[in-house]
């Protein structure tokens, strides 16, 4: 899942790989993200046909953090 | 519906820039779907809050609309991506490529009956980008490179969606411009001669270059001739729901014909049958053999009637944007049939397999746990991809942006119209993955824009939804389609930049067609 999949060759194969932050909670992330747009569609769609301006508030926050979820982990 | 924010270069700019976000975060700096589709929706949200009017209301239903519409798209990838899995896993789909191999040694000839008429075959009966799925894998397998294949693939089988998916496209342009199938049937047909023959050259340029179109000319001339012819007769008899389903079977028969005489090889290696294949071709085939039997079963209107009432759906109320620009309600939108929507049929099929393999002992354990996390792995980027994009399709369309581009278009365009009117198709399918989406966003539109201009109604709504059809080539749902299933997750980019050039120069094609048309041949027809 990279723009550039370049192999990741390590120099000195006893080291302990430095694998950033970004990748190691990549995949969980990823998947939180995805269940989350499911919770703010529900919220999005009660709180649009209802009128209900909390639930409307907080699907933009759940968009919002699932949205930056790939902006932040993805290169 | 219309009024909203008055039509000035610089809405009109504001309108374009969440698709310039889009296009330019994938292709200059080469980002994945996911990325991209978020910051084009942060850019779409905020547009549509400060410049067109929307409230945190308007802007909650229509990414819920977006939401919705991913749902629907979603559960086929899903489905597809699975089904592949579940295939590969069992180890048929090895078994596939090697058979489909042996039908012609000829690469291109191969790239060309794969990607340009079994890929239709394939829209024909299912479409919504099953064709991709399901296909570009299996010329992975095949040996074609993967950008390749997803690329061939999503160009080559463009021009069978207007009347693939048993015509679901044509029905809405009919629905969207009040023309009577039967009228404007054969002048799509007509019309579509164009985008035939051009996505076969298409196809040959992006397998190999001027070299592979020379030689794969007289394959495509044949086979495009007759699909053409076919797809023309199939809707002077009025069964234009057939019409891409038939021609393309013509296709892959003509094909198939000239392996065996014009582009006849002499096998170059004799294989020893030493080592047996794991299972034959009809059984590693059975599972799309099931899928093909099931979409032809949800034709039949006496068992698609049973299953009518299991259809889900939400309904959406009319809103309209402080700039005045008026939605109207949504009953069941994007709804989803229990027998209709392909992924329940997507699953049948895997699970008759599933009970057919464990029967003759081809099944090998461990396929099921397999297939399950390879789908998810593959599909979770993949969904965030497709959901912020048509959340942002949605927004542009509920605040009137994706109204304001088209309407510029035609504006400024004037005489030169029908040179542009496909574009206004391309965009629509653009934004949304969909012919049918895209004839139901701007079918009236170039109904009115022709009216105007005096010139054939009938020509510039056919145009419509040729261009919906060609412009689903560089859709990015359609394009992540692709991309998912070859293994180019993340290098999106890489496959959009090979298919838009040819969508280009299709849709240019068919415009100057259009405009010959309209304003030379055929300028008394209304």
């Amino acid at each position: 899942m990279t723009a550039n999949p370049t192999p990741n060759i390590n120099p000195n194969p006893n080291s302990t790989p430095d694998v950033s932050w970004r990748k190691k909670y990549r995949a969980p992330l990823m998947n939180a993200a995805f269940w989350g747009f499911w919770i703010g569609f529900f919220l999005a769609h009660q709180g649009g046909t209802t009128n209900n301006a909390v639930m409307t508030s907080v699907s933009y926050v759940i968009f919002t953090l699932a949205c930056l979820v790939p902006l932040v982990t993805k290169k | 519906m219309d009024k909203g924010t008055a039509l000035t270069l610089t809405n009109w700019i504001l309108a374009f820039l969440p698709i310039l976000v889009l296009l330019s975060t994938i292709l200059l700096f080469k980002w994945g779907a996911p990325k991209s589709g978020a910051v084009s929706w942060f850019t779409a949200v905020i547009i549509g809050l400060i410049a067109f009017g929307g409230d945190s209301r308007i802007l909650a239903l229509a990414n819920s609309k977006g939401m919705a519409m991913s749902l629907y798209v979603l559960l086929i990838i899903w489905g597809a991506v699975f089904l592949y899995n579940f295939v590969e896993k069992n180890g048929a789909i090895k078994v596939i490529g090697d058979t489909m191999i042996q039908v012609t040694e000829e690469k291109l000839l191969q790239c060309l009956l794969m990607s340009w008429c079994f890929a239709s075959f394939m829209q024909g009966i299912a479409g919504f980008g099953v064709p991709v799925a399901v296909v570009a894998p299996i010329m992975l397998v095949m040996g074609f490179r993967p950008a390749v294949a997803a690329a061939t693939c999503l160009v080559g089988h463009s021009w069978s969606i207007s009347f693939g998916s048993m015509g679901s496209s044509y029905y809405t342009i009919q629905l969207a411009t009040k023309i009577p199938g039967e009228i404007i049937g054969p002048w799509m047909a007509i019309l579509f001669a164009v985008p035939i023959y051009l996505t076969g050259i298409s196809v040959c340029h992006i397998y190999g270059g001027f070299q592979a179109v020379k030689k794969g000319l007289p394959a495509v001339l044949i086979t495009g001739t007759v699909m053409a012819c076919m797809c023309w007769v199939m809707n002077k008899l009025g069964a234009a729901q057939l019409a891409t389903l038939i021609p393309a079977l013509c296709g892959c028969g003509t094909m198939a014909i000239l392996a065996k005489t014009i582009y006849r090889q002499e096998p170059s290696v004799t294989k020893q049958g030493t080592e047996k294949p794991y299972m034959g071709f009809h059984m590693a085939f059975l599972p799309y053999y099931i899928l093909i039997a099931l979409c032809v079963m949800t034709q039949i209107k006496s068992i698609s009637a049973i299953f009518a009432p299991y259809t889900w759906g939400l309904n959406y109320p009319a809103i309209t944007t402080a700039a005045g620009f008026a939605v109207k309600a949504e009953k069941m939108y994007s709804k989803i049939n229990v027998f209709s929507h392909p992924a329940p049929l997507l699953l049948f099929a895997a699970l008759c397999a599933f009970i057919i393999f464990k029967m003759t002992g081809k099944w090998k354990p461990g396929a099921f746990g397999g297939a399950f996390k390879a789908t998810v792995s593959q599909c979770v980027p993949t969904s965030i991809g497709i959901t912020t994009m048509v959340m942002m399709a949605l927004i542009m369309n509920d605040t009137g942006m994706t109204n304001l581009l088209a309407k510029g278009i035609a504006n400024s365009t004037g005489i030169l119209f029908p040179i542009f009117s496909p574009f206004i198709g391309v965009l629509g399918a653009f934004l949304t993955g969909s012919n049918t989406n895209s004839n139901v966003m701007f079918g009236a539109l170039q109904f009115e824009t022709a009216r105007v201009l005096g010139i054939s109604t009938v020509i510039m709504c056919a145009v419509q939804s040729v261009g919906g059809s060609v412009g689903c080539a560089i859709a990015p749902s359609k394009v992540l389609i692709g991309s998912a299933t070859v293994g180019l997750e993340g290098r999106e980019g890489e496959v959009m930049n090979r298919t838009i050039p040819y969508c280009v120069i299709i849709s240019l094609l068919v415009g100057i067609n259009a405009w010959i048309f309209a304003y030379l041949l055929f300028t008394s027809l209304p």
